[in-house]
């Protein structure tokens, strides 16, 4: 009877939503470049930021200015072949995409908009604009995107550069309320994806 | 985008701190440095609807919905707020309902408070502190002070023109309440091994905006909301919590007759 007691608690413990430890964060100051994401990408931020101790991915990093809610910064560094954006919450029932063999850079934006359909559990996700760009010599594609979540009456805005060499995923995103904090810190997103190199 | 995860941390810190049965860093009521009202004229303060959800929280830690309970607690919560005596020394402004573009305009700012509250919640009571918000001090002992510097944005200027308002409450309230697998749950967890699963979500949020910069120059959140806002005793309560350390606006200087 006892055995079965603890079995029946551990399933229930396995059941209930685990418990992270406290986040932290840690300044990101300004006009020095740094490492992000535990990669090779590296970017030269023209103001100070925040970053995020928690990793969404092993090969993610989040940085913002008020917290992620109001403006993010969303780093992936060496994303390969069979890898997810964020990390998989249902993988049973809604697996995240993963970066598939020959994907090329017009790919991206589409690979992007799925990840973020699943993981945002949202069918109102739009990326309205792609064109070539580069992060520092490679070629890339910079896209900008739309979305809203459910139970939220928030329109959000982002803007993303990808970039994929030898079919290694380096990608950085910037959302945000698309009612004044997209705009107000659109140009230091932009500054930090126009100094990205890998 | 990393909201949802966002989301799990920040009701995962609530369940932390409630599981190790220590009190966090609770700032409960702050204003933002240097607010004061504005002396010697007369000040509009409008209170938008209350933004009032309530559902069940099931074992998993899935959240639904219960729209008959967010309607009892909605009016509960609207009603309370009408007769606290808080308020109507303050002589506030109740809004009603808006409709069409004022409508949009009214939710999208209702969503920015949301999303605005829930990072004051994080960074300011929670204490997960953002370097960025530090202020500098050349004096090596001094207290470490951040700087509560949230704000809507200056769009809310289209609500004070709208409204006629200079400055505007915003209430959220979420409410979920564990279902009876979840009550076994707590139980089985409290019984085997001592330890506590939280029975459900209890959380409210009350701010004021000065409507001309968007500046949030007051909020108050409490990580152990009381009340049951279904019925009107417990909205009462709620209410009065939400409300703990509301600015009280000075005296409204009388018109002088000719």
């Amino acid at each position: 009877m006892k055995k079965r007691n603890l079995l029946l608690a551990a399933l229930v413990l396995a059941s209930l939503p685990a418990a992270p430890a406290l986040a932290g964060w840690k300044l990101v100051p300004h006009a020095k470049p740094i490492t992000v994401a535990k990669g090779t990408l590296t970017v030269t931020p023209d103001a100070d930021w925040n970053r995020w101790s928690v990793r969404p991915i092993k090969k993610g990093e989040v940085w913002t200015l008020d917290g992620t809610g109001l403006n993010e910064v969303y780093f992936v560094s060496g994303l390969i072949v069979g890898e997810t954006l964020y990390r998989d919450a249902d993988k049973k029932n809604r697996p995240l995409p993963t970066l598939t063999k020959g994907m090329a850079l017009t790919d991206i934006p589409e690979f992007f908009e799925s990840s973020n359909r699943i993981a945002l559990n949202t069918s109102l996700f739009t990326v309205t604009g792609v064109e070539p760009a580069k992060m520092g010599e490679r070629d890339a594609v910079k896209f900008n995107y739309e979305y809203a979540v459910e139970g939220s009456p928030l329109k959000r805005r982002g803007t993303a550069i990808g970039s994929l060499s030898g079919g290694v995923l380096y990608l950085i995103s910037y959302s945000a309320p698309a009612t004044h904090f997209y705009e107000q810190n659109r140009a230091k997103a932009e500054a930090i994806m126009a100094s990205a190199h890998y | 985008m990393i909201r949802n995860l966002l989301r799990a941390v920040s009701g995962a810190i609530v369940a932390v701190c409630l599981i190790a049965g220590a009190a966090p860093a609770v700032a409960g009521s702050v204003q933002r440095d240097g607010f004061a009202y504005p002396q010697g004229q007369p000040i509009k303060i409008v209170v938008f609807r209350p933004d009032v959800r309530v559902g069940s929280l099931r074992v998993g830690g899935l959240d639904e919905p219960n729209a008959d309970w967010t309607a009892a607690a909605r009016t509960n919560i609207q009603t309370a707020m009408e007769s606290s005596p808080q308020m109507r020394e303050a002589n506030l402004t109740f809004l009603g309902e808006f409709e069409g573009e004022q409508a949009d305009m009214v939710n999208e700012n209702r969503g920015l408070f949301e999303a605005v509250a829930g990072a004051m919640f994080q960074h300011v009571t929670m204490g997960d502190r953002l370097p960025t918000k530090l202020v500098a001090s050349t004096d090596p002992n001094a207290k470490k002070q951040y700087r509560i510097d949230w704000s809507l944005g200056p769009q809310t200027d289209r609500l004070r023109e709208v409204t006629g308002g200079d400055y505007a409450l915003f209430f959220f309230t979420h409410d979920s309440y564990g279902d009876a697998g979840r009550k076994v749950a707590q139980l089985l967890m409290a019984g085997l091994f001592g330890a506590y699963v939280p029975a459900g979500v209890h959380i409210g949020y009350a701010a004021m905006i000065d409507l001309k910069t968007g500046d949030v120059v007051w909020f108050n959140t409490d990580l152990a909301m009381g009340g049951d806002p279904r019925d009107a005793e417990g909205a009462q309560k709620r209410v009065s919590q939400l409300l703990a350390g509301f600015p009280k606006p000075p005296v409204q200087p009388t018109a002088v007759q000719p």
